[in-house]
């Protein structure tokens, strides 16, 4: 059939379609990372890492090198540590993270930066802390053992 | 590979701060007593130890050298995170950069590849027809010597257009002058500033009026009518040529040049003639006109209307040639001031044939007067190139013209009216003035000026100027004698361009443009 033959009275030719669906669709562009930037990410995430790292140990060596300021360290401390806590609870996203890292980072160097106090703390407390954990696992044990007995029971 | 410097400073100061927080970890803070109770050794911070110990010996703890590490390894990690963050941020920028540079890298090549391509194809074009040169001297060799004629004899000079035919045949027009004594080739240049329009110019005492005054013979003996617009001069200087010194007559010839380049216009697109047989004819019927603008420059002050000299000016230089009407502008410059600094004729004068006269002290002359040095610069019609030449050396002012003139007279109705002005000058009354039934009502020599210098919106378009539709087909057909092309020419009448959405126009108007050419309207 020529294209004459074609009947086109009754085409809407200003209907018929859309310009767009012939033309090129913007499409999402993927964001190539190049190497030089994961480098960048990643010292700036370590260095990060250990600004918080090295404020706990700093603060802490600080509070065992003036024992006048331990009342308040011991106060302080836990109680920042539990309102980063509860923050790091409620948060989304980067702050999440970010208040995440910053309690790991100050545990570890409250920890690891004091080895030789916590050490001597466990020595001096060894018996109370044998007791204490003789406790802890009586209890569980007591209380988990009543909470399956009380589960099968439901099941029969 | 490392790219950035600060990767260095980063990685230094990331490990120094890890070592520093290593040490300071390792190290014990406080002092501690080695001790014996029993049997066992054993070591521990003083109140740690038993009462019934025995002291052994006391380790030093270094608790100072803790907090020290402690405190650089902090600063060390601030310094990481700041710098790292720092050039993460730049990074995308310097990538971004990077890629333009590479993409004008690449322009710049692309566009030295299309700079050599082109010098290339000038270069093959300019063998080309120096083959083409080559081919025809001796084809007209061989021509000469089957008529029995010795080809390295000196030939009668040919005038006008005549060809080698004509040659044979002297009834017609050969000028049994013997050809100029002037050194054919290193003059050979003046052929180029004879019969085209042209701008000569230079400081004063650089020999542009006697170069000019030997143009002016070079002309007269090709068989032109040489028509001198000099508002210093009078008869005297000019004997054997139609001089026209004051402004009001040039004016007056000036409005007459445009019209007399119009009108033929207007003849050429309704005869039936080729371009070729349309200037034959002209040299023919004696209407080969040339025009000489001494001291042009001063014309825009005494001249009243402007936009008059502004047409004269751009018509000579467009629409000229094709109807034998070549002007030769003398003038002190070559920018747009060198005719009084109207506005819109700096392109023009750019892309003039020029040639600039240098003048030299006349070391024998007390004043140190200047003198031509017989030294000249020229540049083509369009080309930026400039060329030195050798001028003519003339030993003294040519102020007759009376033995340089062709055999033909001019035919032409202004020079043979009588006048009423200097000399041979004829009135301006009889200037195209006969009949004012056959002047245009429509000006249509400005309208295609406008066209030309798309300085008016396309003529089919609704904005150009309210014409009859005879009026703009005739126009039209102004256009398409200018032989720009049938792109050019479907730009300058209906304003489309080929490809893109409007290519169906293009298609249409094409269609159009070959009826025009037909003769349809």
């Amino acid at each position: 059939m020529l294209s004459q033959d074609f009947d086109t009275s009754e085409f809407d030719y200003l209907n018929a379609g859309n310009f767009a669906q012939a033309e090129q669709q913007p499409q999402s562009k993927t964001t190539e990372i190049t190497n030089i930037e994961r480098f960048w990410n990643l010292t700036g995430n370590w260095g990060e890492f250990g600004s918080y790292f090295g404020a706990g140990l700093s603060a802490s060596l600080v509070v065992r090198a003036i024992p006048a300021l331990i009342p308040s360290a011991v106060i302080l401390i836990p109680a920042s540590a539990l309102g980063l806590g509860l923050y790091a609870l409620s948060a989304d996203g980067p702050s999440k993270v970010r208040s995440q890292l910053i309690l790991i980072a100050v545990a570890t160097a409250l920890l690891a930066g004091n080895w030789d106090a916590w050490q001597a703390w466990i020595l001096a407390n060894s018996q109370l802390l044998i007791l204490s954990f003789a406790l802890i696992v009586i209890t569980l044990v007591f209380v988990g053992t009543q909470v399956w007995s009380k589960l099968s029971n439901v099941n029969q | 590979m490392l790219i950035n410097k600060n990767q260095v400073i980063v990685s230094g100061l990331l490990a120094l701060g890890i070592a520093g927080f290593g040490v300071a970890t390792a190290l014990q803070f406080n002092d501690r007593i080695e001790y014996r109770i029993g049997n066992r050794i054993e070591s521990n911070p003083a109140w740690l130890v038993p009462p019934k110990a025995e002291f052994k010996s006391l380790e030093r703890g270094y608790g100072g050298l803790k907090i020290l590490l402690a405190l650089l390894g902090t600063g060390g990690m601030v310094a990481v995170m700041l710098i790292a963050r720092s050039e993460g941020q730049q990074e995308p920028i310097r990538q971004k950069i990077k890629g333009y540079q590479n993409q004008a890298y690449e322009f710049s090549h692309a566009a030295e590849s299309a700079y050599q391509m082109a010098k290339t194809q000038m270069e093959y074009k300019k063998l080309l027809e120096a083959d083409e040169v080559a081919f025809e001297g001796e084809i007209e060799t061989a021509y000469c010597e089957s008529l029995g004629i010795d080809p390295n004899q000196q030939q009668p000079a040919l005038t006008g257009t005549a060809t080698l035919d004509s040659a044979t045949n002297p009834s017609s027009k050969v000028n049994d002058a013997p050809v100029s004594a002037i050194e054919p080739n290193k003059y050979a240049y003046i052929k180029g500033f004879v019969s085209s329009t042209c701008l000569c110019w230079g400081n004063q005492g650089g020999g542009k009026s006697w170069f000019v005054r030997h143009l002016v013979c070079e002309k007269l003996k090709l068989g032109y009518r040489v028509i001198v617009f000099d508002p210093n001069s009078n008869q005297a200087s000019w004997e054997g040529v139609e001089l026209y010194n004051s402004y009001a007559e040039i004016e007056r010839m000036m409005r007459w040049y445009v019209d007399e380049v119009m009108e033929r216009y207007t003849e050429f697109c309704a005869s039936t003639f080729t371009e070729e047989d349309w200037r034959k004819q002209l040299w023919e019927q004696g209407k080969a006109i040339s025009i000489i603008c001494e001291e042009a420059t001063t014309y825009a002050d005494f001249i009243e209307d402007g936009e008059l000299l502004v047409k004269f000016v751009k018509v000579a230089n467009t629409l000229s040639r094709k109807q034998e009407m070549p002007v030769t502008f003398v003038t002190h410059n070559n920018t747009q001031t060198c005719f009084g600094n109207i506005k819109g004729l700096g392109n023009v004068i750019a892309r003039m044939q020029q040639i600039e006269l240098i003048p030299t002290t006349d070391k024998n002359s007390p004043t140190a007067q200047p003198i031509a040095s017989g030294k000249a610069f020229i540049k083509t019609d369009g080309s930026d190139k400039w060329v030195e030449v050798e001028t003519p050396k003339i030993e003294s002012k040519i102020t007759d013209f009376r033995g340089f003139q062709g055999q033909k007279k001019q035919p032409i109705s202004i020079s043979e009216k009588p006048s009423g002005t200097v000399g041979n000058v004829p009135a301006q009354d009889t200037i195209n003035a006969g009949n004012p039934d056959e002047t245009p009502t429509v000006d249509l020599e400005a309208l295609l000026t406008n066209v030309l210098t798309e300085v008016s919106p396309p003529v089919f378009s609704s904005d150009f100027a309210p014409l009859e539709h005879s009026e703009r087909v005739q126009l039209a057909r102004l256009v398409i004698a200018q032989n720009l092309g049938k792109e050019k020419t479907i730009l300058l009448l209906w304003g489309a361009r080929p490809g893109g959405r409007n290519h169906a126009m293009y298609t249409e108007a094409r269609a159009m443009l070959e009826r025009l050419i037909k003769g349809e309207e």
